[in-house]
């Protein structure tokens, strides 16, 4: 019986004007915007690739190991994902490369590859979006009559004289409705998929079909969100123009209104402090308004900490060991870095001495950046990760912001994937510094000397590789958003069906 | 007869949940889209402030710490003044992204460096449509405006009273009318009381003070506001009459509505940077630097005695020829000041195309009336241009000397010192950059086009209503 309520409601649904109109608009909208998406990803990619080679390059051609200190800090960058399609996310507003090097910790992404600076004014759209607006719209619109319809049109009182329980009907009915989206929802895709494959980088990896297919699943768990919400209304009231409209507010406020409002006030009620104080721009205003390095830096922690406690560190070490300015190169800089190429001025016999010395500024350089890190890490869990992870929680509250959130982890593009880039980028900071202490790099000749009688093996020098991370942990990650939604699901189901048991068919 | 139907439609909308329900969404989004207003314009004003003062500061304190010749170097050719884009007062009208868009520039009679964003918002904090006017309106009105018109007609047809209705000697255009203002009435009083409640918070406040031009920027946003809904509107009558069945015309309205206000606006950007291919920045800089040399190779072939002492280190230092590096600089001024436009360009043939759509062509005419957006990011980097003209005029007035001849010995050059302690030179000669908003005549003119497609809008639906429903069957 169950299967001939399900049968008949998929026939009846697909006959409609409405099914073919949510067809061919789902199939136009989202075939064009994999067109659109994939030329982009294109984009994204080759600039990428030109990134990747220029950085390289840089760091393959230096002539001396110091210049890894300033002039040519190595790289690390983001590959785009080709799964950016499904959801764009925040990754790439918020960057995709970051300096690396022993003395500098990374902590902000930048962009590259960024030609228009101003394409910020263009809401990009991807799949998530379409789907969270157009197949949600769908789903209301194929469930808000399932039952006031039927009672309005009396097939309602006929299928109920049949010897079934009234949730088995609610459940063919469900099901019946939910295969047709499913059907546009498969077919959405696989326009999209095909759009993709025909374009020469879309090289879908196995781990990228598990993606989509998830993608499939939380979309599927979505869209039902609303259908079930529809049944709900639908059941709720006799009349299916009141069902129609309470459906449709309530999707206006839960799409349109809701995660725009809530991250606006989160980010009007929680106060964020400037992170002027911690930027050396901050620091150089400062210092051009009180003239006086040392009060400047004492106001600024991270300028405080290289122009006062690491000059200070290494004017100590100086003094103690007998080491003069004549030596050649600065003494310390307080951008942390310095990139120092010539030959050694000073007499022949200080020559071990000042290799010393080089190599006590530099590994008090390690533990410097170290500190600037955490001062920066500290700075930003403060401000703003937790006023964009209070915001984040707010708006999941709506299912339309749980599925981006769900998706755009999916796709990697969320906030946390861009801290998981920089956790990397941290990693390969530490294999660089095990690459020079390897080499004994710190006070070598090679550190300034392009003609020290070693050349230095440019080729060793280790380039950053991104780890995607693993679906397993994707999902974990995601199960929270998704078990919203699934809760969501049930809910409005078990209330829906509290209801029909009360309804009156007349 | 007329008046009647009007009057019938007015009271049956009133009395319905849609609209009881619009209203309230309405009134609750507009509220709080001034309230967020308020406190985020304080902030960028208190930042605008503070920015200009610090600049101020800045160049005051180079004149009292250095005196002649070194504050024209230090002035001229080695300090920055910074400018600012001023917030815009009407941006509860429309945002435009205009915090996202570049604020500042670096500039020196010389040349102009920048854009930089000074980011004042968090970073990290995703960033979704600013719940302004633009966007309750362009959004959640004409989504309104669909809900309750979508079975004005085959809604009336479904539930009998329409053979009523026609049953009177009234003529059909006439009976349309009358559901057309009645309905259009019903959408403008929350409409209305939305606009009136955000105005008036905004004006108690005192964040803004509203004088006549701001008015007519407000009227005017009004008008195209009316606009927009009235085509939705005549849009929806359309559809609804085209239509036999109500819950067909609303798929078709929804997902038509999807289309234009949701998907359209936002693949502009992507087909724009496809189809107008603008040169990359390494491309643009290393045009700029070729034309530097090439005016640099023509200024040292035309005064080869100034071989090996123009162009020494910086822009140019005291003792120092002037026209030379002047003339070089120009010349990169040029190629790059050509690059800016040409990305400007791009952005704005995407804004246009993105007009094809009636949000497109509403928030760009909002866009244009608040002063935000990229028509106010075009309108602050002319400005600042012409600034740096005046920099370089008044550069030129304190310089006592011939630009084109060079002083060898600079500072041990007692010809050149005396003359250069003569000069008088005060901060105040240097004037201030305030940026000016864009005049309300010319942002008036400016959506003269945007008026009359959204008028073509709403004629060519409203004219298919007429047509479809004089040709309309009752049964």
């Amino acid at each position: 019986m169950l299967r001939i309520i399900i049968y008949r409601e998929f026939l009846a649904n697909i006959i409609t004007l409405r099914f073919l109109l949510g067809l061919v608009i789902c199939l136009c909208l989202v075939g064009a915007n994999a067109y659109v998406l994939t030329q982009s990803y294109e984009d994204r990619l080759q600039s990428y690739q030109l990134a990747v080679q220029t950085h390289t390059d840089e760091i393959r051609n230096i002539k001396v190991y110091s210049e890894l200190s300033y002039t040519h800090r190595p790289k690390a960058d983001k590959k785009p994902r080709l799964m950016s399609m499904l959801n764009e996310g925040v990754g790439e507003r918020l960057g995709n490369t970051v300096e690396v090097s022993y003395n500098c910790v990374p902590v902000r992404a930048e962009q590259y590859g960024s030609d228009n600076p101003y394409l910020v004014v263009f809401r990009k759209i991807d799949l998530t979006l379409i789907f969270q607006i157009v197949i949600s719209l769908l789903a209301l619109l194929f469930s808000y009559d399932t039952i006031s319809g039927a009672r309005e049109d009396g097939t309602l009182s006929l299928t109920l004289s049949n010897p079934i329980s009234r949730g088995i009907i609610l459940l063919g009915k469900y099901l019946g409705g939910m295969f047709s989206l499913v059907l546009i929802l498969i077919m959405s895709l696989l326009i999209g998929l095909i759009v993709i494959l025909l374009s020469p980088y879309g090289t879908v990896s196995a781990s990228d079909w598990a993606r989509i297919v998830l993608f499939f699943l939380v979309s599927l768990i979505y869209v039902s969100v609303f259908f079930t919400l529809g049944m709900l209304f639908s059941s709720r009231t006799n009349r299916t123009a009141t069902a129609l409209m309470l459906a449709m507010f309530f999707w206006v406020i839960s799409v349109l209104v809701w995660p725009n409002a809530s991250s606006f006030a989160v980010s009007k009620l929680v106060p964020i402090k400037s992170d002027a104080d911690l930027t050396m721009e901050g620091f150089i205003d400062l210092y051009a308004k009180n003239k006086n390095s040392d009060e400047a830096a004492s106001h600024h922690r991270i300028a405080d900490l290289w122009f006062n406690q690491y000059d200070r560190e290494v004017n100590n070490y100086a003094k103690k060991r007998g080491v003069s300015m004549d030596f050649g190169g600065m003494m310390s800089s307080f951008f942390g870095g310095e990139t120092i190429m010539g030959k050694f001025h000073g007499p022949p016999e200080k020559l071990p001495l000042y290799h010393e010395y080089l190599k006590f500024k530099e590994e008090l350089r390690i533990s410097y950046a170290d500190r600037e890190g955490r001062i920066w890490q500290e700075y930003l869990a403060e401000y703003p990760i937790r006023q964009a992870k209070l915001a984040h929680n707010i708006t999941r509250i709506s299912p339309a912001s749980a599925y981006a959130s769900a998706t755009s982890i999916l796709a990697e593009t969320d906030l946390d994937s861009y801290f998981r880039f920089l956790q990397q980028a941290k990693q390969y900071r530490d294999e660089l510094i095990q690459y020079l202490h390897d080499q004994k790099a710190f006070g070598s000749e090679a550190w300034y000397n392009e003609t020290a009688g070693k050349k230095i093996d440019t080729k060793g020098i280790p380039l950053f590789h991104e780890r995607p991370e693993s679906l397993s942990s994707g999902i974990k990650r995601a199960s929270f958003d998704i078990s919203i939604l699934v809760l969501l699901n049930v809910v409005f189901f078990l209330l829906t069906h509290l209801l029909f048991l009360r309804y009156k068919v007349r | 007869m007329l008046k009647y139907i009007i009057k019938r439609e007015i009271l049956d909308n009133l009395l319905s949940l849609r609209f009881s329900l619009t209203l309230i969404l309405i009134v609750i989004v507009m509220t709080m889209s001034s309230l967020l207003f308020i406190s985020d314009h304080k902030k960028a004003e208190s930042a605008y402030a503070m920015s200009l003062q610090e600049n101020r500061r800045q160049l005051e304190q180079w004149f009292k710490s250095s005196s002649m010749p070194w504050t024209l170097w230090v002035v001229f050719s080695f300090n920055d003044q910074k400018v600012y884009k001023k917030p815009s007062d009407f941006a509860f009208l429309a945002d435009g992204y205009d915090k996202e868009l570049p604020n500042t520039f670096k500039i020196r009679p010389f040349e102009i460096s920048g854009p930089n964003v000074e980011l004042r918002t968090n970073p990290v904090l995703q960033t979704f449509e600013v719940p302004d006017w633009s966007m309750v309106i362009g959004i959640i009105m004409s989504f309104a405006a669909i809900v309750l018109t979508y079975d004005v007609i085959s809604g009336d047809r479904e539930r009998g009273t329409l053979k009523l209705t026609m049953s009177n000697p009234v003529p059909r255009a006439i009976i349309l009318l009358g559901k057309y203002i009645g309905t259009l009435v019903s959408l403008l009083i929350p409409l209305l009381i939305g606009i009136l409640l955000n105005i008036i918070i905004i004006a108690v406040s005192g964040v803004v003070t509203l004088d006549g031009s701001a008015w007519v920027r407000i009227g005017m946003v009004s008008l195209l506001s009316l606009l927009y809904i009235a085509g939705f509107v005549s849009l929806g009558i359309f559809v609804s009459g085209a239509v036999r069945e109500s819950a067909t015309s609303l798929i078709i309205l929804l997902l038509s509505w999807a289309v234009m206000v949701i998907v359209v606006p936002g693949v502009g950007g992507v087909i724009d940077s496809k189809i107008v291919k603008i040169p990359s920045q390494e491309a643009a800089s290393i045009e700029s630097m070729n034309a530097w040399k090439q005016a640099r190779d023509k200024y040292l072939a035309q005064y080869p005695e100034m071989r090996g002492i123009a162009f020494g280190s910086g822009h140019w230092s005291p003792g120092e020829n002037l026209a030379g590096p002047l003339a070089a600089e120009e010349a990169r001024n040029d190629v790059l000041e050509r690059y800016g436009d040409a990305i400007v360009r791009q952005i704005r043939s995407g804004q246009n195309m993105i007009r094809v759509s009636p949000l497109g062509l509403y928030k760009n005419g909002v866009e244009v009336l608040a002063g935000t957006g990229m028509i106010h990011y075009d309108s602050f980097m002319k400005q600042v241009r012409q600034y740096r003209r005046i920099l370089k005029g008044v550069m030129m007035d304190k310089y006592p000397l011939d630009p084109n001849k060079a002083y060898r010995d600079r500072l041990g050059d007692n010809e050149f010192k005396m003359v250069m302690d003569k000069v008088e030179f005060k901060s105040s000669d240097i004037p201030e950059f305030h940026e000016k908003p864009i005049v309300v005549g010319d942002a008036v003119k400016a959506t003269i086009w945007n008026i009359f497609f959204l008028s073509l809008f709403l004629l060519i639906f409203f004219m298919g209503s007429v047509v479809v429903f004089l040709r309309y069957d009752v049964r």
